[in-house]
């Protein structure tokens, strides 16, 4: 085995160890500070490998070029998660906590532009390598498709939250997540759409794992952001779970495009 | 010495599988084999040229150096036929 297999079976464990940490904690019986403990140090080195991998990925392509972009949008999206999450860690292993807002939003909510920018750029990559990946037409049919969702879905997620007595940041910040990720889905249905028929192959399991982290990403931000309106916070250990498994499938399947151009 | 298409094609189906997937290899031949509407026998031209849009696809993907090293055992493949 080499080290860089062992080093992807070490987080696929520790990503499923704390996965499942977290959601045994729907029954509490861990005292927090040692989830809390767990939850920091996975998001943070998941989120660490996936930022220093993608700068890293993106060096293999040609200067100039769509995929070489790409990659290092998706690098910088995931360095704003990165330290968005090291900002909220010493509360969190302080006083059990992080606030919210904090100074951590600042860099969640810049992460975004890059992440949506990033995947519309590999869409745009994807088209040129001149593979038989469906029609145009086809396409724009699948972002209609997945826009007008996200717009039926925007109504009765986005009121609750409209309405819940919060200060003036805390409800557009809480508006804003859930806003963004509903754009995201756009350009991530559309690589699904895309890279769906290489499965088999070892560019298509990079895909499935990054894309499979955007759809745990936004499906844990919608919840949270939701249910944090709403006062439920009995599901906050099913939410972390899912934070947990997007930010280890994004760096799993980071770390599979390099072993794939290495 | 002019090479039998269908050999061609899936020498070059084989090489590319274990990055695209088997079904993708075979769409993606297939594709540039119908744009280039190549013949039942292939020149050493039209042999390279099929190989060089097959590679400037895998370099979205892979990379220049990996997708270089990939085209290089495409070559290899082929020769092997001859």
């Amino acid at each position: 085995m080499t080290a860089e297999r062992g080093r992807e079976l070490a987080l696929d464990g520790s990503v499923a160890a704390a996965t499942l940490l977290y959601l045994s904690q729907l029954r509490p019986w861990l005292p927090p500070p040692v989830l809390t403990w767990v939850g920091a140090a996975i998001k943070l080195t998941c989120l660490g490998v996936a930022a220093f991998m993608s700068l890293r990925a993106s060096s293999s392509f040609e200067p100039g070029t769509l995929t070489r972009r790409a990659w290092r949008l998706l690098g910088l999206g995931f360095a704003g998660f990165f330290l968005g999450q090291l900002c909220l860690t010493p509360y969190q292993l302080t006083v059990g906590s992080a606030p919210f807002p904090s100074v951590g939003d600042v860099f969640f909510v810049l992460a975004y532009p890059f992440f949506i920018a990033a995947l519309f750029v590999f869409v745009r990559a994807h088209e040129e390598a001149g593979y038989p990946l469906g029609t145009p037409a086809g396409r724009r049919l699948t972002a209609l498709g997945v826009a007008a969702a996200a717009l039926v879905v925007a109504f009765p997620v986005l009121k609750p939250i409209l309405e819940a007595p919060a200060s003036p940041m805390a409800t557009f910040l809480n508006l804003a997540y859930p806003s963004l990720d509903l754009v995201l889905l756009v350009p991530t249905a559309l690589l699904i759409r895309i890279t769906l028929p290489f499965r088999s192959g070892g560019v298509g399991k990079v895909w499935v794992a990054l894309l499979g982290g955007f759809l745990a990403l936004c499906a844990a931000d919608i919840g949270f952001a939701y249910f944090s309106a709403l006062g439920q916070q009995a599901l906050d250990p099913l939410l972390n779970a899912m934070f947990v498994l997007a930010y280890g499938l994004m760096a799993r399947g980071v770390m599979r495009q390099r072993r794939l151009v290495a | 010495m002019a090479l039998d298409t269908d050999a061609v094609a899936e020498a070059l189906a084989r090489g590319v599988a274990p990055y695209l997937g088997e079904n993708m290899a075979r769409s993606a031949v297939q594709a540039h084999r119908d744009k280039m509407a190549l013949g039942a026998a292939l020149t050493r031209e039209q042999v390279e040229a099929l190989i060089g849009r097959l590679g400037s696809g895998l370099n979205i993907f892979l990379g220049r150096d990996k997708s270089a090293q990939v085209v290089g055992e495409l070559r290899r493949a082929v020769e092997a036929l001859r």
